[in-house]
Order: C-alpha cells, then structure tokens, then sequence
C-alpha cells in the first residue's frame, strides 16, 4: 500500500520536522538573492559568514562563558554585518563590473579564507562531542508537542520564530523604509535605479550588510542541528540555499522563501516515506539508499537542468555585470623575439636544474611531493582547457579526476588490465562523462552552468562513489581501492624515480596537446565562442559542439590525472583527493595563476603540492642554512594558512583576471623591453599591450 | 535555375510580451538578388531580420532555404545552408587577428576542426587557406591590416571585416545589418564601393537592412518597408522609394532625424 | 596514404607497443613470502640485556633504538585529540620499559614525530622509508595513506586499529585492534541485549562509511541468528543514514517507536551517539538503551548530563574500570608520572608500544627489522600483558569473511561497560573482564568470562 492508515498524522509529523530546517534555509537563501540582485555577487561564501558567526556565538558562551544576550549582541548583531558591510566596501564594490566568474571565484576563495582566518584570530577548535548550544536556555532538552504527533525542541521553535521574525521585518523593511524601497528597486530592476538616482553603493552596502545579518542569523539558528560546528557543514548549507534561491530563480524573494521552505519539507517527507515506499517496491530500496543525504543536490541539479525558466533567465543571469572586457592578448605573443627565446632558455636552464636536483638529491618523500605536484600541474591542464580556452567555470574537475581513477582502480582489479592502459581507458571514460554532463548542463550558460556543475560533484559525492562499481564495494571494504604502480617494458615504476621520469613525460605530452588545441582549431574556434557567440555562431559554428568537446577534452585531461594521482599515491584516497571541496580549491588556485597558460597550470601544481613541505614546514630555509636543525622554531606554520593566503590570492584574481603568473609575465616584460629600449636608444619600446582598467584598490 | 527562391519567408510574426514587432512579413530573396529592407526606428527591421537567422524564434511564419523549411534550425545551421551575415554592433572576436577572422570561418566552412589534426600540428593554416584569406583581404582591402588584432581597426574596418568573415563562408546570401550605422558619410561611400565590388566578384544575393536611404537606392535593385511591424510596400527600389506612402511613413521620418 | 594518415597509425602502432609492454608492477605489498625470514629462536627475556654490536639497521644506534611516530593533529575534522595522547601512551610505556634498563642495551626512544595535518601520510611515512633515522614507526593517522610505503619497505609498524582496510594483507601493519572480518556475526551485542531485558532491538548506521555500513549489517544479522536463543528480535534495520546526521534522526526514532523498540546499537560516532539520545528523548523513548561503539570518554558521557544512562559502551581494550592487572598497574603508574590523561589514544599507543617491544625481545639481540617481523608474526597469542583479548598474528593479517570464517580459529570476544550515574562500570566480571565465545561454533552459548593476562 502507499500510504498506510496514518498517512495523514505521518505527513504532519513530516511537515513538522521539516519546518526547524526550513526556515533556516530560507533565511540563508534570501541573504543569498539580496546580495545577488543589489551587487551581482553569487556568494558562496554566505556559508561561511554564518559558520564564522555561529562559532563566534559558541567560542563566546562555551569558551569564554559570556551569557546569551551579549554572544548573540557581538556575534549577530555586530559582527555579521560588519563582515558584510566589509566585504562589499573593500571587495565586491571595485567589482561590480567585473564578469560573473571573477565574482564566483572571489566567493569561493573568501568561503576557504574566512573561516580559517577566524580559526587563527579567534583560536577557535571545534571538538568533538561538545554540541553547539542554541540561543535559549536549555534549547536542547526542553521539548513542546503542541499536535500531538511531534515534540518540537525549544531551539527548534526559536529558530522558526527568530526566522519568521526576520522575514517579517525584511517585509515590513520593503514596505515602510525609503532605504528597503529602494532596495527592492535595485532588486527588481538593478539598472533602471542609477538613472533614477538611487545611491546603488549604499543599497549595495546596506544589502550585504543585511544579508550578512540573515547569514550570521541562520547559522547561530541552524548551529544546534549539528553535533560539532565544522566549516563544511556550512558549506553545504549554502548549497541547499542555491537551490532555494535556484527556486526563485533569483528574483523572487517570496519563491526563494518558499523553495527554502519547501526543500526542508522535501526532505522531512522524503525521510518519512521513501523507506516505507521501498518496502512495498524494492528497486527503490537502491535509490532510497544513496539519494537521501544528496537529497539537495539533486533538486538543485533537476531544477537546473529541467526547469526551462531558468535557462530563458540566462540573459538576465548577471543583472550588473558589464560587457566583459576583452583579456589581453598573452605576454608572450606580444614581446619581442629576443626576449622570447631568453625567457625560455632560462626557463629550461631552471627547470633542467631543478629537475636534476630532485633526480639525484630528492629523498623518497621529497621525490613523492614533487611527483605529486607534476601529477596535479597535468589535472590543472583540464582547467586550462575548459576555463582559459573555452572560458566556462566547471566546479567538478576533481570529480572527473575521480572518475579516471575509479575506473581504473575498477579496470585493473576485477579485468586484470594494465594500469596504464587502465589509466588511458579511465581518461577515455571520464571524457564521456563530461560530455553527458556537458549536454545538458551547457544549455544553461554563465554561472547556472558552473552551480550544476558544483550540484554534479556533490551528487557524485554522495551517491555515486557509494555504488560498488564505482567506489569499490567489498574489495574496496577489505583493502580500500589499491592499484598498483605499472611496468613499462624495462622500467618497473615502483621506483619511485622512474615514475616521477614518467608523470613528467605525461605532462609534457600533455601541455604540448594543450598548446597545439589551443593554436590549432579547436582552440580558435573556442576563442571565437568567447569573443563574440553571436558573431561565431554567424560562421556556422555551432557553440553546443564546440563546448562539448572543450569538456570531453578537459575531463580527459583530469581523468589521465586522476588516475596517474591514484597509480602514484597507489590508491584512490577519493575522500583525500577528489572531493567536491578539491574541485573548488583547485580551480580557484588555478584561475588566481593563470588559467590561460601551461605555466599557470604548472605553477599551480607547483603551489598545491610543494606550499606545505617547502614553505610552511619551513623546507626553504632548511636548504637555505643548509641545515634541517636551523630552520626557526616557529615552523612548521599551521596549514591554516594557506587557506588563508589562497583566499588573498582569489582576491588578486578579481584585480588581475588574467591570473598572477600572467600579469607578473607581462609587467615584466614590459619593464626589460622599456629598459631594453631605453639602453639602444632611437628603438622605439615595443607596444604595450592594454593593461584592463584596475576595478580598484583591494588591500 | 529552378524556381525555388534563395530564400523565402512567409508570414513571419513575432511579439515581445504582448506587443507585436513583426506581423505577417512575407519576403523573398532570389539568388544573386540584392534587396533591401528600410524603414523607420522601431518598425521591426532588426527583429524580422533576427527571425530569418533564428536569433529570436518566430511565434509564427516559415523561413525556407532552397524550399526546405528551416524554422527549427539555430543559426549556425542556417548559416552552413549559406547564409552569412554582419552585425550593426559589431561582433567581432576579441583576441583575435583580422587573418585568424578569416582562417576560423574557413576552417569552419570546411568543418576541418578535427582534435587530431589541431594534436600533431595541422591545427596551422595551409597554404591554400592562406591564399584564400589573401583574396579576400585584396578584395575587402584588408591586406595591410591582416596582422592586426581586430581591437585596433576602426568601426568601418571592422565591418569589413565582418563582410569578409562572412565571404569566407562563401554564402549565397549576405544579410547585412545597418552597415552604415555609426560611419560617417564618407566611410559609408567606400564601404557601399567595396561592398558593390565584392558582390559583383562573387555573386551574392544579398539582404539589407539599412537607414541610409542614399546607400540602399545605390545597392539595390528591390526594396522592401516594414512600418510597424508590417510589410506596407515592395518592389523595384527606385519606385518604393518614390512612393508617397513610403514617404510618409518612413522618408519623413528619416528626413527629420537626419 | 597522406603524409597525417600515416602519422597516425604510427602512433597508434607505438601506443600499441607501449600498451603490449607494459603491465603491473607487483610491489612487495602482501608478497613478503619471497623474503620471509624464519622467526628466530634467540629472543626472549633471558637475553634482554645481551648487548651485540649491530650495523646498518636503520635507527639502531649503540645506545638507542629509535621509533618515529605519525599521527593526525592539525586539519583532525574530528577535533579529538589524537597524536599528542598517542605520543603519551608510547612515551610511558618506553619510559617503563627504560626504568627497567631498557632492551639489549639500548634505550627504547621516541625519534621524530610528526603531525600528517590527515593528508600528508603518504609523504611522511616515505620520509620514514628513505630517512633510515627509524627503526620502526607508529602510526595514529586518520587517512592511512602510507601504510603501504611502509609495508613495502619492511617497517614494522604499530597503528591505531580504525580501519581495517589499510592494515589488510600487510605482514609490517600491526594494529592495536584487528578488523578482521566486518561481516561476520557477533554474539556479544544480543547477549547484552537480552542481559538488559530488551525485546526488540534496532539497529543502525551510516551509509557514508561501508565499514559503518557493514557493521550495522552484521549486528543486525547477529540479531536475527541468535533471536531464538536471546529473545531479541531485530525490529529496526536502518544502515544508510548520512554521517554526522545532519538532517537528525526523527522519522527513524518514530518508525522505531512504532515496532517497540527498547535496545538501540549502532554504529556510530559520539557525537551521532548524542543526537540520537536527544531524539529519543524527545519522543518519550528516554529509556530505550543504547550500545556505543566508540563512545568510551567518561568526559564526555558525564557532560551528556543524564542522556546515557544506562547504556552501555563497547571498549577495545581492558576497561580502566575493570580489575586492574600487571598492565593497567604500570599504564597507569607510567602515565601519572608524565601526569597525561587516561584517554583511550594513550592506551592504543600504550598497547602499539607493547608489541614493538615484545617483537624485539622475541627477535633476539642480533636484531633487524626482517627478525622482528617474522618474530612478531609468530606470536600466535598476544594480549599487551592481558590488555587486549588475544590476537595471533600468523592468521590475523588476512581478512575473512562470515562465509569462510569457520577455517580461521579466531576467538571472539568484547569487553563491555554501562553507564551509571554517569560513571562506567564493568559489566560482568571485573576480573574476567571479556565475554568470549568460540569461534568455530556459531550456535548460540553462554559466553565464557575471559582474563587474558
């Protein structure tokens, strides 16, 4: 039967818990609207606004012992505002011009920086088994069960009531204030209001300020849900809240009300009943199993990819984003021949002498790290591919990296293959993937494209790695996802030398590959696309094709990587490798590079797999006083900070959108070709190529 | 010739949230033909021209190329059935050279792009490609500029540079949009010279939207006048352009903006 | 044929070449057969203070015998304190065996310790393979990513026993816990069940972990083979919840509600421990027990105000609460001097530094780590001095599973206490502390109250 006798009472108690969730999510979705339509800002970076304050709220009661009144006074009332009246005064302001994925990058480097910046200035730790504590006094213990079908907890009603509350107060804000007038001015028609001279700037501060408020409010709400405040958790709370807010499709701030609402409920229903469906209907029981922890990415995916409206507001899908400027042509097309051929030489000069130090000096563990890092410079090609050629924000290249890894990790255990054919066949595989992604996900455009492509590697996450074709099932169980190195003919790769001789060979194939598409074509007519669509599509070009392949290229890329990562660490390690938070990290680190060029890639690799053991633990200067025993005390420095110097990188990014390595290229050769110039006078310098107009200072 | 036309429109009818921009056009373009489309701001020039490309879909009405109905098809397919056009704001690709413009439409046209050839090196211009370019750039006047990137030409070169990004196609139709908006009167004239050379070499139909009343009575031999969204004359330019309801609706207009 | 054509193909020939040439290489992992040495017969406590000259064994020097130990501190998403009360256990237990002058001359010394921040295993244990500063290596990471490096090159190393999956057919991997087979039925869950009165027992755990998944699995089939016998029968099955419960457990508690549930086990983490109390609390179901897998931190249970009461808490090792032994004397004396805490990581550490020393002596004073590892391997039944019920190491490198459980002699066993006034206290026999049962016969039985001193 579907629904038993009490069905009725069953939905109510549903209903019921659903709710607590519900408004939250609400709250943190209209926060989420409010800054998009006043400043053009996805921020995903609400997330951690609302971790920041909700672990202020909890270092302030269990930590410092402050009462109730004081701790919600600083943490809400104050210091949530503050961050986002701070964010936009010194950011998101000197960036209103800049493209959406400047932006998107910006959010995502601030939802790393923030809470490790807070965790450093505050010493804050979360541990386990002390529980967050709610706003009320004894909020966990004290239960109401006004229908008789489901207790409510103190917490759980003060959140709905504070929620609502704000709701309200935002409403009556709208309605009766000059400054919520204009707001939703802004809000319903961001361009219309500069001519009608409403202050955007001070709509514009106002709004994240407030939003800021609603994030902080949702997460000192939302806090006592979870057993341990952990940063993550409110990451993916911002997801949910995408999806709410992908429900109002980003200009109604009742539909986003009432999506935030409405998948809190979702989920309570789907919890309710799913499992007593899948008695009745087995084959349900393998969707019941995986899909209720993703339950929010697959509405958020669906409702991408399915809801027509949302592909027609693709127009609408940056209301205050300019006409992006075009980038400058690439520093090194536009110096001199003579620098060209200097730069290179002692690039090779470098590299050759690197090379040879950690061939014949390089301890394993040192031969392991910058194995690593030339593994990961080749994955960072995938991002070259897809973001610096065809200029689209794809949020799951870690996921495609997985999927070369599993398949091979699949091929080489239960078929016997080899594992560099494996490696190959897995790359081949994850290319496909990425094309089936591409299809329906391109049809959206612009930052839908890169929210589904998130919804995807958290969708994978969660329900995909869990099938045992995939992750690993029973051998996976015993074992964990072993693979071996390879053999190739004479040379056995269990050394650890000879493979690190192999991973560079691959990324020179590869970075050749990547140059050749990129001047050859393919990489012409991508560039097309970016330059003008319109003007492409008038030649014949068709965008779909082209965009699908520039994904299947790029996710070949990352699954040859994903793989070669697995041969060499000898085993999957998804959860360390390749989780969805990988995938943001490794595009953000990529783009705030360079993701225009193969150096950039390769810097980056560079970055991610040599930060730690050389700077932080203190290597540097170990080499440099020539004695491991002389590195200062102070060393190892906490990894916490390189989330929060790769959050100030995101930051250059939005002054320097064709990455650092790039601008640092170009400045300097300018500077040598003006000095060049000025020594053999009568030389004219050579042109200088346009500098994009500086959005603004950002310190 | 068969007497299926180039191009063949009928009763085209598009509206923007309830207002109608276009009502039961009807047009046809017959090969190496050279028409023109005028009239006044707003009379829905631009959207029954977007229609033909399928830009914008169309609510109602066909487009037919050689008689095969090609309503449903997006724009890059209508081109590879031969149907180039320009932009009144120009649309240019950012990044690239004049003769990279020219390489990509012909790699296009060829539908060349394969993955192994840009990976063991083909992805480079043959000699042929080149040469191609060169007669295009000779014709349009381009051959000093091709070196450039496109950010550094003037609004008239660029729109040359559409044109002949648009001949790389080799198109049996150019449509082109407003190509004097925004030039002086002097680059109008040499932009109609060269256009008129390049469709005499080639042999083209062309479609022209266009304002200049001066430019369209040079170029073409029919017109056609849209006023508020409907078609309200055709026929031989010369005679179209006399006529007193065209003059009241549109030459009126255009004579008090100018 | 046309000049790219042919370029193709050769291409496509070499790639072929390459694929045909190329296989897998076998690394030493689980191979260990091809270098086995014969475990050697000079060891043993008559000869702990022969001192012999011994060259080129890594960390051995005339004086001293190093370990490094690895373990999680920074980036620990479980904010536990794992590598610093590790360390602790380790340092007593040198510190007594020191007191007593030490092993074959040597002082036994904790050498370099490192914090892997739960990505850098790999990289740190490699730095222990090619350093040779070490002798051996303990390891307390949450990501075992090295284990395999360090297997490969013969290391002994001692480790936390979390996860069997990393330790599983590596001869050098000895964990304090062995997970040997995670499917196969256990007694001791409904004969605690059915000691607690219950009738109808529930069951649940994550879908985020397979080994969660599996033991929630294999309790519940416990459940179902013994319900005969116990009187408990497995009302609630439910293995698939998302770790750390964010979306809480509700609609499970009331579908538990509705079959009359009474005992609760998991297989969860502390925190999850709470919030399921807090559900069930909410719905009125305050006394239903809960059996903890992982919850044996009196702070914690005493803060938890009175929401455990009653239940009782699965403990890896001989209980501080029951009697004390020869062991747990010293455990306690050792650490009290150093003033650490009596946390449950210390005593792993403790229990790893145990059987690095037991392997020494065993490998006699002619050692290297080829000699200790066949020693240790030979042990066929240790217990730390009756700290840990007993494992053999000639079988327990080798996974099994339910199905061909019956060729592997395994004892089984659990030590167990409840929670009463917010104190722990053994359940059964403080001097018997375990509840065993044969592991060859799977019918049901009492248990039989085991010390394994």
């Amino acid at each position: 039967m579907l629904l038993g006798a009490s069905a009725g009472s069953d939905l109510l108690r549903a209903l019921i818990q659903g709710t607590p969730a519900g408004t939250v999510y609400a709250l943190l979705a209209l926060g989420l609207v409010l800054t998009y339509k006043t400043s053009g800002v996805f921020n995903l970076a609400l997330g951690a606004q609302a971790y920041v304050s909700a672990a202020l709220y909890f270092q302030a009661r269990v930590t410092w012992g402050w009462g109730i009144v004081p701790s919600l006074l600083v943490s809400v009332f104050l210091l949530a505002p503050a961050i986002g009246w701070v964010l936009e005064r010194f950011v998101f302001r000197h960036l209103r011009t800049a493209s959406a994925v400047a932006k998107l990058v910006v959010t995502i480097g601030l939802a790393v920086a923030l809470p490790a910046l807070f965790d450093l200035v505050v010493g804050f730790q979360s541990i386990a088994g002390q529980t967050p504590v709610g706003i009320v006094p004894g909020g966990a213990t004290v239960f109401y069960d006004p229908f008789g079908v489901y207790a409510l907890s103190r917490n759980e009603l003060t959140a709905v009531a504070v929620a609502a509350l704000a709701m309200a107060g935002l409403a009556g804000l709208f309605r009766y204030t000059t400054v919520g007038l204009h707001m939703r001015a802004v809000v319903e028609s961001p361009r219309m209001t500069e001519l009608n001279g409403i202050r955007a700037d001070r709509v514009s501060s106002f709004s994240w300020a407030l939003s800021s408020f609603f994030a902080g409010l949702a997460g000192v709400l939302i806090a006592p849900r979870f057993n341990t405040l952990a940063a993550p958790d409110f990451f993916n709370l911002v997801v949910i809240a995408v999806a709410a807010a992908a429900i109002g499709m980003l200009v109604s701030l009742p539909r986003t009300l009432a999506g935030g609402l409405g998948l809190g409920l979702l989920i309570a229903v789907f919890q309710t009943f799913l499992p007593r469906w899948s008695d009745s209907w087995p084959w349900l029981n393998t969707v019941r199993q995986n899909i209720t922890p993703a339950m929010p990415f697959v509405v958020l995916f669906a409702v991408l990819v399915f809801w027509p409206a949302i592909r027609r507001s693709r127009a609408a899908s940056d209301p205050l984003a300019g006409v992006d400027p075009p980038p400058p042509a690439l520093a090194s097309l536009s110096r001199s021949r003579g620098l060209t051929v200097a730069t290179r030489a002692f690039a090779v000069v470098f590299l050759t002498i690197t090379g040879l130090t950690v061939f014949f000096r390089a301890d394993a563990s040192w031969t392991f790290v910058v194995t690593q890092a030339v593994i990961l410079s080749l994955i960072f090609l995938s991002i070259t591919v897809i973001t610096g050629l065809a200029g689209e924000i794809s949020l799951c290249q870690g996921t495609f990296a997985a999927v070369g890894a599993f398949a091979s990790f699949q091929l080489v255990n239960h078929m016997g293959m080899s594992v560099l054919v494996a490696a190959l066949v897995g790359a081949v595989i994850a290319s496909a993937v990425g094309a089936l992604l591409s299809l329906p996900v391109l049809r959206l455009g612009g930052i839908w494209l890169s929210i589904a492509t998130l919804a995807f590697a958290y969708f994978f996450d969660s329900v995909m790695v869990k099938f045992s074709w995939v992750g690993g099932g029973q051998k996976a169980l015993e074992e964990g996802t072993r693979l071996p190195r390879p053999t190739l003919g004479p040379f056995n790769m269990n050394d650890n030398r000879t493979f690190l001789v192999l991973s560079i060979v691959l990324l020179v194939v590869v970075a050749f590959a990547v140059v050749r598409i990129r001047e050859g074509t393919i990489g012409q007519t991508l560039r097309a696309l970016r330059g003008s669509e319109l003007g492409a599509q008038s030649i014949g070009i068709s965008p779909a094709r082209a965009r699908v392949t520039a994904f299947a290229i790029s996710a070949f890329i990352a699954g040859l990587g994903g793989a070669l990562l697995a041969i060499h660490q000898q085993n999957v390690n998804y959860s360390s490798n390749f989780s969805p938070f990988a995938s943001l990290f490794w595009l953000v680190l990529v783009v705030s590079l360079g993701a225009r060029t193969v150096e950039g890639a390769m810097q980056a690799g560079a970055a991610f797999g040599l930060f730690d053991a050389v700077l932080l633990k203190g290597a540097i200067f170990g080499w440099i006083l020539r004695s491991p025993e002389r590195i200062p005390s102070f060393f190892p420095l906490s990894p916490t900070w390189t989330y929060v110097l790769f959050g100030l990188g995101a930051l250059q990014f939005a002054r320097h959108p064709e990455g650092l390595v790039e601008s640092g290229k170009r400045r300097s050769t300018e500077k040598v070709e003006q000095w060049w110039a000025a020594r053999h006078q009568g030389v004219e310098p050579a042109e200088q190529a346009a500098e994009p107009a500086e959005p603004g200072v950002i310190s | 010739m068969t007497d299926v036309p180039l191009l063949r429109a009928r009763g085209i009818t598009k509206a923007f949230s309830g207002i109608m921009a276009v009502q039961h056009v009807d047009a046809v373009v017959a090969e190496g033909e050279r028409v023109g489309l005028i009239g006044p701001n707003g009379a829905g020039k631009t959207t029954f021209f977007n229609c033909l490309l399928g830009v914008i879909p169309t609510d109602q009405g066909v487009v037919e190329i050689d008689g095969v109905d090609v309503s449903g098809l997006p724009v890059h397919h209508r081109s590879k059935r031969g149907i180039g056009r320009t932009f009144q704001r120009i649309e240019l690709f950012a990044e690239a050279t004049v003769r990279e413009h020219l390489l990509i439409a012909e790699r296009t046209r060829r539908a060349d792009g394969r993955l192994w050839k840009d990976l063991i090196g083909r992805g480079r211009p043959t000699v042929d490609e080149i040469e191609r370019c060169d007669r295009i750039l000779e014709l349009l006047g381009l051959v000093e500029l091709a070196e450039q990137p496109s950010e550094h030409l003037s609004l008239g070169q660029g729109r040359l540079l559409e044109v002949g990004r648009a001949l790389m196609t080799e198109p049996r139709l150019l449509l082109l949009d407003e190509p004097s908006s925004g030039l002086d009167h002097e680059e109008t004239v040499d932009l109609a010279r060269t256009l008129r050379d390049a469709q005499a070499d080639r042999g083209f139909a062309v479609l022209l939207v266009e304002h200049d009343v001066e430019f369209v009575a040079d170029f073409t031999d029919r017109c056609l006048v849209l006023d508020a969204g409907k078609l309200i004359a055709e026929g031989p330019t010369g005679q179209v352009l006399a006529s007193d309801a065209v003059r009241e609706a549109y030459l009126g207009t255009a004579g008090a903006a100018s | 044929m046309t000049r790219p054509h042919r370029r193709v193909i050769i291409a496509t020939a070499a790639l072929l070449l390459v694929a045909a040439s190329c296989g897998n290489a076998t690394g030493t992992a689980g191979n260990s057969s091809d270098k086995k040495v014969k475990a050697p017969t000079d060891g043993g406590e008559a000869n702990r203070k022969t001192h012999k000259v011994i060259s080129g064994v890594p960390g051995v020097s005339d004086k001293e015998i190093a370990y490094a130990v690895v373990g999680t501190k920074q980036n620990n998403p479980l904010g536990t304190c794992i590598l610093d009360c590790y360390l602790d256990g380790i340092k007593a237990y040198f510190d007594y065996r020191n007191d007593q002058g030490g092993i074959y001359g040597r002082k036994l010394v904790v050498g370099e310790v490192t914090d892997d921040q739960l990505g850098n295993n790999q990289a740190d244990a490699l730095a222990i393979t090619s350093g040779n500063k070490a002798f051996g290596s303990f390891q307390a990471g949450l990501l075992q990513q090295g284990w395999g490096e360090l297997n490969d090159a013969g290391v002994p190393t001692y480790t936390w026993g979390i996860d069997g999956t990393s330790a599983a057919n590596r001869d050098a991997i000895f964990p304090s816990t062995v997970i040997g087979c995670p499917d196969c039925t256990r007694r001791v869950v409904p004969y605690v069940a059915m000691q607690a009165g219950a009738k109808h027992a529930g069951v649940l755990g994550y879908s985020t972990s397979q080994n969660s998944q599996l033991c929630a699995d294999s309790t519940g089939a416990s459940f179902k083979k013994y319900a005969r016998d116990t009187g408990v029968d497995l009302a609630y099955l439910k293995d698939d919840l998302p770790y750390g419960l964010a979306n809480g457990i509700g609609p499970e508690v009331t579908a538990m509600k509705k079959k009359h549930v009474d005992f609760i086990s998991t297989c969860f983490d502390l925190n999850a421990m709470k919030t399921l109390a807090q559900e069930l609390k909410r719905q009125g179901m305050s006394d239903v027990r809960l059996y903890h897998p992982n919850t044996y931190n009196q702070k914690f249970v005493q803060d938890a105000g009175g929401l455990f009461e009653g239940d009782f808490v699965d403990v890896q090792f001989r209980p501080f609460e029951a009697a004390t032994n020869t062991a747990l004397t010293a455990f306690k004396k050792w650490m009290g001097k150093n003033n650490s805490d009596l946390t449950e990581l210390a005593m792993v550490g403790w229990i790893n530094a145990t059987l690095a020393y037991d392997g020494l002596l065993a490998a006699g004073p002619q050692l290297d780590r080829a000699k200790v590892l066949a020693a240790t391997n030979a042990m066929k039944d240790f217990t730390a001095d009756g700290l840990i019920s007993a494992i053999d190491w000639s079988t327990a490198h080798k996974p099994y599973t339910q199905a061909t459980r019956s060729k592997v002699k395994d004892l089984e066993c659990g030590t167990v206490v409840e929670v009463a006034n917010g104190r722990f206290r053994q359940l059964g026999s403080k001097d018997k502390p375990w509840l065993c049962w044969d592991s060859t016969d799977l019918t049901w039985s009492k248990p039989v109250p085991t010390n394994f001193d």
